[in-house]
């Protein structure tokens, strides 16, 4: 069963950290209150114990649910942006293509 | 604050806060932008039950940049449905709209005309029908061509029993993570730890990743919706496990004491 220090509950770890890394303002992670709070959550259950074993498989698979949100969700924004249109061009610029400029509009 | 974009004017706002923090009230916790409580949109002030939704929502909101991208932090979405409850649901409500998607869950509609698809879903998607018939102990036939199969009685008392051991806000999670998967099978799957999230959308999304395999991928379209999908499945399923983590915890707790 899995146990705290097991290669799929640190690799989960790694790649929770990298993707809070890069959604943090402050690009120092020892700063980042998330992350002392997960490293609190893992030492927490640092215990090996037969009944918490359940409770690693479950706090494991909330990392990695925690890291399926944030890492597609930067990956939303990400194609987003690359793949974004210019979208419809402005009345000014409609006008300017025919040479009209646009009239003043009176003061209120 | 409005900003012009091309000739289209969205509403947006600036990131106006510098920090934010979790705090606790009791058995609650609350979220702070720099001193200001976060609020819904109908004024409340955002309150949750357990500190790591606090903490998820509190990185979301900290995670913006100079502009606030509102329509894709789905974790705050979710809480301020469950607060305002603007559709003036009740749990009752939810429960029934998700016994009648069941008949037409993803998962019962295996392809008629194509061998190779059919192949493909029976090879990912007969796996979790028989976890789930097993893990609920109920039968479930397929569709035939486009009719919803038929739902014995016993199986929707199943299910109905089930959701509604949730309270009303992990419900609205569920409502969300079922109308993106389309499928009330995965989101149990997803609930129950059979799978994670990523793992639900691609099975949600099997016949559209099959034809993309054919006919090519559209990288914009197609993952994009990808992408999306998944924010909201583990969105939603975050909520829920949040929710019930607390629920198992004081159980737990209760058998130490004796």
């Amino acid at each position: 069963m899995a146990s705290i220090t097991s290669k799929p509950v640190l690799v989960t770890l790694r790649q929770l950290l990298s993707e809070l890394r890069r959604q943090s303002p402050t690009k120092k992670l020892a700063e980042n209150q998330m992350v002392r709070y997960i490293f609190d959550q893992y030492r927490k259950y640092q215990t090996t114990d037969q009944q918490l074993c359940k409770a690693i498989d479950e706090m494991h698979f909330r990392a990695r649910t925690y890291h399926n949100y944030l890492h597609h969700s930067r990956k939303y924004k990400e194609l987003n942006t690359e793949f974004k249109g210019k979208g419809e061009r402005s009345i000014e610029e409609t006008a300017n293509m025919v040479g009209f400029k646009l009239p003043h509009d009176p003061k209120p | 604050m409005k900003q012009a974009v091309g000739g289209g004017i969205i509403a947006t706002r600036k990131r106006f806060y510098k920090g934010t923090a979790v705090i606790q009230n009791d058995n609650k916790w609350e979220v702070t932008l720099d001193h200001r409580r976060l609020k819904t949109p109908n004024g409340n002030v955002l309150t949750v039950g357990n500190e790591p939704l606090a903490r998820v929502v509190a990185v979301e909101w900290d995670s913006q940049n100079e502009t606030i991208s509102q329509a894709t932090m789905h974790l705050t979405a979710l809480c301020n449905t469950a607060l305002d409850n603007p559709g003036k649901l009740t749990s009752h409500d939810i429960v029934n709209y998700l016994l009648e998607h069941y008949p037409t869950d993803t998962l019962l509609f295996y392809s008629e005309d194509e061998e190779e698809l059919r192949d493909l879903q029976e090879r990912k998607w007969t796996p979790i029908l028989d976890w789930f018939q097993k893990t609920f102990n109920v039968k479930q036939e397929l569709a035939n061509s486009i009719q919803p199969p038929p739902v014995f009685t016993e199986t929707r008392a199943v299910l109905a029993r089930h959701f509604l051991s949730y309270d009303f806000a992990a419900l609205t999670a569920i409502n969300f993570g079922v109308e993106a998967l389309k499928s009330p099978i995965l989101m149990l799957a997803c609930m129950e730890r059979r799978v994670v999230p990523e793992e639900a959308v691609l099975l949600a999304r099997l016949e559209e990743e099959y034809q993309l395999e054919r006919w090519g991928r559209v990288p914009w379209a197609h993952g994009l919706s990808q992408a999306d999908l998944t924010a909201r499945v583990s969105a939603a399923l975050l909520l829920v496990h949040c929710a019930t983590e607390k629920h198992a915890i004081k159980t737990k707790s209760a058998q130490d004491s004796q």
